[in-house]
């Protein structure tokens, strides 16, 4: 019962870090060319996003290209 | 984040593929091994996160179609950690390696939405993101005592329980 408790509060943790830093700030899309963009909202920005990435990754952000 | 050159080369698409495929290799030996050494369910479990960590270059078939490195490393880390400190006795205290298995299956968790969220047209809003790692941490433990409890009854292992009858039913 106790590991189960536990594991939930380590996945808390793994939630929390998942969605700040895998989703807000590691720009997986410049380096995985096979990522799929469905984690923006609109695909448009990420397609601008992608333009601006090189083989060493993107040198914009979404976010800079959303507003530059 | 600023544009300096150590960003270019944490957001290389060739590095990535290399630590990734790096890190692969690695649970694959200590799959490998943790099954000759007897840790049948310890290589069980790294050889189900190898699998895990397997699915989108394979599914792609192109090698750069690897997970971000930062998340196999996650999840590499506890079974490092398992090793070097499980059994290990510092100061009168005896480390079970009990509280690295919750960090392993959170970190399987882990693994397991970055591949959705990445490789996968699933879309998450940030909360839901947050409760998706959540359940499926607590799907991945619910899973993985099924399977040491199927492994006792099936193939005669003593995960769960320890061969006698009169402390299985107060273990719980």
């Amino acid at each position: 019962m106790w590991d189960f408790v536990a594991a939930t509060v380590a996945g808390a943790f793994a939630g929390v870090f998942f969605e700040y830093y895998f989703r807000r700030h590691a720009r997986l899309i410049s380096r995985i060319p096979e990522a799929t963009p469905a984690e923006y909202p609109d695909d448009g920005d990420v397609e601008a996003a992608r333009d601006n990435a090189g083989e060493h990754g993107a040198r914009r952000s979404v976010e800079e290209v959303k507003d530059p | 984040m600023s544009n300096s050159g150590l960003s270019s080369v944490v957001e290389s698409r060739r590095l990535n593929a290399l630590l990734a495929g790096t890190l692969l290799l690695f649970l694959a030996i200590a799959a490998l091994g943790q099954f000759l050494d007897g840790d049948l369910e310890w290589a069980g479990f790294t050889a189900a996160v190898l699998a895990i960590g397997l699915v989108p270059p394979v599914a792609r078939r192109r090698p750069t179609a690897m997970l971000p490195w930062e998340v196999l490393s996650i999840a590499a880390f506890p079974i490092v950690l398992r090793a070097l400190v499980a059994g290990e006795t510092v100061g009168g205290m005896t480390f079970s390696g009990r509280i690295v298995t919750y960090v392993a299956v959170a970190a399987a968790a882990l693994l397991i939405a970055v591949e959705l969220d990445v490789f996968t047209t699933v879309k998450m809003n940030h909360r839901f993101a947050v409760v998706f790692v959540v359940v499926t941490t607590m799907a991945a433990s619910g899973i993985w005592a099924v399977v040491r409890w199927l492994s006792d009854v099936l193939v005669g292992t003593r995960f769960l329980y320890d061969g006698d009858p009169s402390t299985s039913s107060r273990r719980r």
